[in-house]
């Protein structure tokens, strides 16, 4: 029995992922639109610390930040509001009385998400670091592999809570994630290092799982980054224990939020 | 004006009704934040000596009165074509498409100036930003502001009509790409020469800079300071009638087209 449900939630997970992953290919305008977003942001800020007479190692700060911005966006537009988008298309009703778990569909939707920003992102790293003439060192691209690794499941663990949140929720769930998305990405250190917002604002950011891992990898990645929150060390041991909780609140907030939705009969109102 | 008014209710109902007055005014105040918060960081860490504060930040909020436009009436098409499913109906009614889209913009523009408004009133005290506001302009520019944004939302509102699955991440492109190029955060004289003078010709860049100077009662960087406060004013009428004009024939082109293609109901569900 046990190795039916494993199974079924293994296949579960490779269908989501699957759309996720080649979905997100058929249109290459997509693809093209969301790299050259991400080039613009980052060209924005390089440009503004040249005006600003900072030094050069900003550059490879922003082409960091820029990498790591898409997959927060996927995690709070891919992931966090995608139950919602279900249930306005109508899908979820149908995802719900299938055997498959609900757990199995966010879990293929994070894997899927993240392999397909995987791409943008390198894309966006590309082009960074060849107009920007950015240097990164490679002694530590492994250890740095593990904390882009450990920073995805913290992120994608936080992902799958707000998801459950956003179940029960309707429009508001929406406008909330709209109204969080750009002061989280400045907190979170993605065109700075966080170090600057003072303790105070830092330890509400380290919250955010880029947060800590983009300092990380700034450490590792950056030969003169010396502004760290932390040594990367830390960093990794807290994104580990940040990303247990997440998936621990993220399996419990699930669970009850559904039955919540259900008992309301929140599950199929669309349009709210 | 019957048409555009409704259509300015509607706008109103769809960016108000999803919660509580009382919770939809602190989202007012509070959604421009996001705007200009890395603005006040930066700045504030790395750029006190430049004494570019009041540049960048009077320059990205009036940018982001102007994307609020932009993005909505490119948004709206989708919004309404594959998540409400009225855009059948809108067709059906009286009122022209552009009429509606402009009525709906023109909430969404009111509402982000009276976030800008909100804001501005502890920005200037705390930030000891300049204020020596010239209302006759502000309330010109602002008008003038709207149509440009207008005009280019109703020529990306045209391609969403005539295209099912493009994702309005290519909005967000285009809205990037001219904000680098429109000076809104610092002046284009950082860029390479060619793209310093093609900042000049972004239709956004006369706009903000007029905003700058109407508000802060001052000329703040060399950007566009060859021209006087009138001669900015020119220029912002000129995009604003080419623009407006450019974009209602789109539109008007692109749902002719739409309804031949059988785009306009349309569902896909990516």
């Amino acid at each position: 029995m046990k190795k039916k449900q494993l199974l079924l939630f293994l296949r579960t997970l490779n269908a989501r992922a699957y759309v996720r992953i080649f979905g997100q290919m058929r249109e290459a305008t997509w693809v093209v639109a969301s790299v050259l977003g991400g080039f613009f942001t980052m060209t924005t800020y390089i440009y503004l610390y040249r005006t600003l007479g900072t030094g050069s190692e900003f550059s490879g700060l922003v082409v960091l930040g820029g990498f790591m911005t898409p997959f927060f966006m996927n995690v709070l537009w891919g992931v966090a509001t995608q139950l919602y988008w279900e249930k306005e298309m109508g899908n979820l009703e149908l995802m719900l009385v299938s055997p498959a778990p609900l757990s199995a569909f966010l879990v293929g939707l994070s894997v899927g998400g993240a392999m397909h920003t995987m791409l943008r992102s390198l894309a966006v790293l590309f082009f960074g670091i060849a107009v920007f003439k950015v240097k990164f060192t490679i002694l530590h691209l492994p250890l740095a592999f593990l904390v882009f690794l450990v920073t995805l499941f913290s992120m994608y663990g936080l992902g799958i809570v707000f998801s459950s949140l956003f179940l029960y929720h309707g429009r508001d769930a929406w406008r909330t994630a709209d109204l969080v998305m750009e002061p989280t990405n400045v907190l979170s250190g993605s065109y700075f290092p966080a170090r600057f917002l003072g303790v105070g604002l830092v330890g509400i950011a380290a919250l955010i799982p880029t947060t800590l891992g983009l300092d990380a990898l700034r450490q590792l990645l950056v030969p003169s980054f010396t502004v760290k929150v932390l040594d990367w060390r830390w960093e990794l041991l807290i994104l580990i224990g940040l990303g247990l909780v997440f998936a621990f609140i993220a399996s419990w907030a699930l669970r009850s939020v559904e039955y919540k939705a259900r008992r309301d009969a929140r599950l199929t109102l669309r349009w709210q | 004006m019957k048409g555009f008014l409704a259509s300015m209710y509607v706008g109103l109902q769809i960016e108000s009704n999803w919660t509580k007055k009382w919770v939809w005014l602190l989202y007012l105040a509070a959604y421009p934040v996001g705007s200009f918060l890395a603005v006040i960081i930066l700045y504030g860490v790395f750029g006190q000596k430049t004494g570019l504060l009041p540049y960048a930040l009077y320059g990205t909020i009036f940018y982001y009165s102007l994307s609020m436009v932009f993005f909505d009436m490119a948004f709206s098409v989708h919004d309404d074509r594959e998540h409400y499913q009225t855009l059948k109906y809108i067709f059906l009614s009286s009122t022209s498409y552009r009429t509606y889209l402009c009525g709906r913009a023109a909430t969404r523009y009111l509402i982000a100036l009276a976030g800008i408004g909100i804001n501005l009133c502890w920005l200037v005290p705390v930030l000891h930003l300049p204020f020596h506001p010239s209302w006759a302009y502000l309330m010109a520019g602002a008008f003038l502001g709207y149509l440009v944004a207008a005009g280019l939302g109703l020529a990306m509102a045209s391609v969403f009509l005539l295209t099912i699955k493009l994702d309005v991440d290519v909005v967000d492109a285009l809205f990037g790409g001219l904000f680098v190029l429109s000076g809104a955060l610092f002046p284009p004289t950082a860029f390479p020469a060619v793209f310093a003078r093609i900042a000049e010709f972004v239709p956004m860049s006369p706009f903000i800079e007029l905003m700058r100077r109407a508000i802060s009662g001052k000329v703040l960087t060399t950007f566009l300071s060859d021209m006087s406060t009138v001669q900015l004013l020119g220029r912002v009428a000129l995009s604003a009638a080419i623009l407006f004009a450019l974009g209602s024939v789109l539109v008007s082109f692109g749902s002719r087209q739409a309804q031949r293609k059988g785009y306009i109901d349309v569902t896909t569900a990516f």
